[in-house]
């Protein structure tokens, strides 16, 4: 033990000279170089690894949308003749029931000769719904009266139908005039109106967020908090909405955030030096002639001064917020309640700032310990539709940084930002 | 070495108290690193690396877990351990046959052996040897430690210690009586 303390003691006054290339001046620029190639990797592969997390976790959600959306929703949500499909079921037929019959009528049973010596006109009228709905059991489903007409007439089975297809008349009756005479105007005309409270489910949006934010110090609150004052700044982003089901909306989306802050500060400059030209610097008395002449030229003063000075600091963040909501719509009005989180993926500071007496660069290192960072948002909005694909609106969102944007233990920064968002929205 | 002020203001990245914390323990770095790695021409990379990492990782450092000293030797003799994975240098490692050995080591007083000589002997001891013996015997790590730093087992560690010590015993001994002979002539 003895001995190892003295081994120990040897190599602690072991004072090596220090080798001139190890200088400071000529280590410098290495170490600095070194630990920014340190400082990324370490960054990137953290980043790598939050994106890796996210980009999977958002295609769950994505697969999961389709599961959540019943077949009901899913047709509700694609097909745009919803209402016209509810005309036919008027009808007591579903939409493909129509178009079927539409090529009955048009093409092979009015080309079928005329019977001899058939004239029963009820039979007429009733032989075109027989001929499909009895045929087909599927469109039983959604008929209501003349679904109990053919089920009478179905009792009949097969031989009634063949039986029918002879008897119809050489020129249409009046009930598949008037049927065929609507499925022309639906041609014609293009789809039925959609009522104004129908909107489609899934958009895309595009929208601008002038914003302001606030800096959301802890308790224990550096020597700039007092001098820095936070501005209104841009925002702008992408976001896809997708109904679940029942109002139910998710969210997903791109955004850009800028952050920025006004920094004013006085310093007082003990020694400073300026020059002044072409000014009188003494005078000179003539003695003979008692005459007092004014010597020009350049002096220097040192004085005390006063500095104010003024910065505009910047922080920039892309984020990937994902959000549930909630949205109902009156007439051609919509609102909607979403809400969620938000991963920024990169961020950038920009600017000077005042730490305990010290200036500091946010360009050789940044104040805010901000690779990766977690907040949540609650975004309140209203839109109005223009027409059926395209609205306009505008929505109030607050964001909370979860994760504390502080390198030092003792101080918490996490900061609130308000949007106004103004949105462009484009139904798919 | 160095106090809390200075690191506390690294802490903050005050770019002067770099510049004051690398004057103030370069000469400590250095030994550590030209005790550990013999090629010169390294030096100075891996000293850039280990302010790089001690720059960077300043805000880890605890001092309620220890001096800032032990803390940075760590990452001094890590950054140098890496060197050695790097260049694969570091697996001249003994084999573990030698138990018995490694079991009673033979106690070596160094108390009564001249400094430039004992120097120069643990300079030219063989690798494997040496990195474990600085580590346990000049720098006070544990075997546990060493299993950490180096990636070799205890029981490697523990043989390799064993054989350090009787190779410097012997090594003295040859060296005291070369200087004794050459002292007589």
């Amino acid at each position: 033990m003895d001995s190892n303390n003295k081994l120990r003691e040897l190599f602690e006054h072991d004072k090596t000279n220090v080798p001139d290339f190890l200088d400071w001046s000529e280590m410098e620029t290495g170490i600095k170089e070194k630990m920014v190639i340190m400082d990324s990797a370490k960054g990137s592969i953290k980043r790598r690894e939050w994106l890796r997390r996210f980009f999977f976790l958002s295609l769950g959600l994505l697969f999961l949308i389709p599961l959540t959306c019943g077949p009901e929703e899913a047709d509700r949500a694609n097909n745009s003749n919803v209402e016209e499909q509810q005309n036919l079921v008027g009808l007591g037929l579903t939409r493909e029931a129509y178009e079927e019959k539409s090529t009955i009528v048009s093409s092979p049973v009015s080309s079928i000769p005329p019977p001899v010596g058939s004239t029963d006109a009820s039979q007429d009228v009733i032989n075109p719904y027989q001929l499909v709905l009895a045929g087909t059991t599927d469109y039983r489903r959604e008929s209501i009266a003349p679904l109990q007409v053919v089920t009478e007439l179905s009792k009949d089975a097969d031989s009634r139908v063949t039986r029918s297809f002879a008897s119809l008349p050489s020129a249409p009756s009046k009930l598949l005039v008037m049927i065929d005479s609507d499925l022309q105007r639906q041609e014609y005309n293009g789809p039925l109106p959609i009522e104004k409270n129908k909107h489609r489910s899934n958009m895309i949006s595009v929208f601008a967020s002038p914003g302001t934010w606030n800096t959301g110090w802890g308790s224990n609150t550096p020597i700039n908090v007092a001098l820095e004052k936070e501005l209104w700044s841009l925002g702008f982003g992408l976001n896809y909405t997708r109904k679940i089901k029942k109002g139910l909306l998710l969210n997903i989306g791109f955004q850009y955030q800028r952050m920025e802050r006004r920094l004013d500060w006085n310093d007082l400059i003990e020694e400073y030096t300026y020059v002044l030209t072409d000014t009188i610097i003494g005078f000179e008395h003539n003695n003979v002639t008692s005459e007092l002449s004014s010597i020009i030229g350049d002096t220097t003063f040192t004085v005390y001064a006063e500095r104010q000075v003024t910065h505009f600091n910047r922080s920039e963040v892309i984020q990937i917020p994902i959000g549930i909501g909630y949205s109902r719509s009156f007439g051609r009005m919509r609102t909607n309640v979403i809400g969620g989180t938000a991963l920024g993926v990169w961020k950038k500071h920009k600017g000077i700032s005042l730490q305990d007496g010290f200036i500091e660069d946010y360009s050789i290192r940044p104040v805010f310990n901000t690779d990766v960072s977690f907040s949540g948002f609650i975004d309140i909005g209203v839109s109005y539709h223009l027409s059926e694909q395209i609205s306009i609106g505008t929505s109030f969102m607050i964001q909370k940084e979860y994760s504390n944007w502080s390198y030092l233990d003792d101080v918490s920064i996490r900061p609130t930002v308000f949007n106004t968002k103004l949105v462009v929205s484009y139904s798919l | 070495m160095i106090d809390i002020i200075i690191i506390n203001a690294l802490k903050k990245g005050n770019q002067s108290a770099y510049k004051i914390l690398y004057e103030r323990t370069i000469a400590y770095v250095y030994s550590i690193v030209r005790r550990f790695v013999d090629v010169e021409h390294v030096h100075k990379d891996i000293i850039q690396d280990v302010y790089a990492k001690i720059y960077i990782n300043i805000n880890q450092f605890d001092s309620d877990k220890g001096t800032f000293k032990f803390w940075m030797r760590r990452i001094v003799i890590n950054q140098c351990f890496e060197y050695f994975r790097r260049e694969k240098r570091n697996a001249p490692i003994v084999s573990i046959d030698y138990i018995g050995d490694m079991a009673q080591p033979e106690p070596v007083d160094f108390a009564d052996v001249d400094k430039d000589l004992l120097l120069r002997a643990i300079e030219n001891m063989p690798k494997g040897y040496k990195n474990v013996f600085l580590l346990v015997e000049v720098e006070g790590y544990d075997h546990s430690e060493v299993s950490q730093i180096t990636g070799v087992s205890e029981v490697s560690s523990r043989s390799q210690l064993s054989r350090a010590k009787s190779w410097l015993r012997k090594e003295l001994n040859l060296r005291t009586k070369a200087s004794k002979a050459n002292g007589f002539k």
